[in-house]
């Protein structure tokens, strides 16, 4: 399965340790939006081209 | 947030007022015009043995104390629409137990679905199953849709 | 093409984020449908909330809306619009991927 991982803001450890136990080795991306530098219509890209997305806090 | 009294006694007793019979004749009613198998959201359907379709699982995630009642309501919301749900209340106590939080918990129990905490409070006090981090990322993997909230 | 991107928005802290995901969605073609609930409601009442009008289906939770002290139109909404909480399980339901802001 492959997991997107979207960050809504920098994860504190409670959120990076379940995204670590959730993810359990499949392949995943992360994207973190709180970068400031987002490529929107690649992102929507990677939304349907993964298996699940979580979007996190 | 605040919380309109009226409106949220308004909406317990809508809910309470509907038998359990008719809740899940309602859920019946609302999948016979659902295809057999579809998949949307990355949540399949399936039919369990009675041929009801029923939609997989469901997990909502609150970490903001603040969200803990949106939380309880939006996985009400999914409960009656025939969705499995799973909430997970992170880290913190229920701050405001209220008669409205309470109420809606019951509801939740009623309608079968699963709350999980990793504070012993809410295990002890309040009947939530406990699960730890870890435990909680494991259930998540099973989840069809996570809801972060 | 076909994929429906479905959103909630529960805070009112990242409506850039929605607008920039929902245009970005529409140019490549696919239909994004919103549900508004908890503080994400406040957002109806900003300025740059109309750049999603026209761009995605949308409603929100009324009991949100009025408890926080909100009434009148918003920008788009009809009065179907005003919904429950069984709307977002719909648009769930309806999704073929659905994110949360």
């Amino acid at each position: 399965m492959k997991i997107l991982h979207i960050f809504r803001a920098e994860p504190d450890e409670t959120v990076k340790d379940i995204v670590v136990s959730t993810t359990n080795g499949d392949k995943s991306k992360t994207v973190e939006l709180y970068s400031g530098e987002i490529d929107w219509s690649r992102l929507v890209d990677d939304i349907f081209s993964h298996d699940k997305v979580i979007c996190w806090w | 947030m605040m919380r309109t009294t009226e409106l949220v006694q308004k909406q317990i007793q809508i809910l309470a007022d509907i038998p359990n019979w008719l809740k899940k004749s309602f859920q019946m009613a609302c999948c016979r015009h659902m295809p057999a198998v579809t998949m949307s959201a990355g949540i399949s359907e399936t039919a369990n043995s009675k041929g009801v379709i029923i939609m997989s699982k469901v997990a909502v995630l609150i970490k903001n104390p603040e969200q803990q009642y949106e939380g309880l309501r939006s996985s009400l919301g999914m409960l009656l629409y025939n969705t499995e749900v799973q909430m997970f209340v992170l880290n913190d106590e229920i701050a405001d137990m209220d008669e409205a939080y309470e109420d809606n918990m019951g509801f939740l129990d009623e309608m079968e679905g699963e709350r999980f905490s990793n504070n012993k409070a809410n295990v002890e006090k309040y009947g939530f199953k406990y699960a730890s981090v870890e435990q909680i990322g494991e259930l998540l993997r099973k989840a069809d849709l996570v809801i972060p909230f | 093409m076909a994929g429906k991107l479905g959103i909630l928005v529960s805070s009112d802290k990242y409506l850039e984020y929605v607008v920039n995901l929902t245009e970005a969605a529409r140019d490549k073609g696919r239909e994004v449908e919103i549900f508004f609930t908890g503080k994400g409601v406040l957002l109806t009442q900003s300025p740059d909330f109309t750049r999603l009008v026209g761009k995605a289906r949308m409603s929100l939770c009324d009991v949100s809306f009025r408890a926080l002290g909100l009434e009148g139109d918003v920008p788009g909404f009809g009065f179907k619009d005003f919904a429950t909480q069984a709307k977002n399980a719909e648009i769930i339901k309806n999704s073929d991927r659905y994110l949360v802001f």
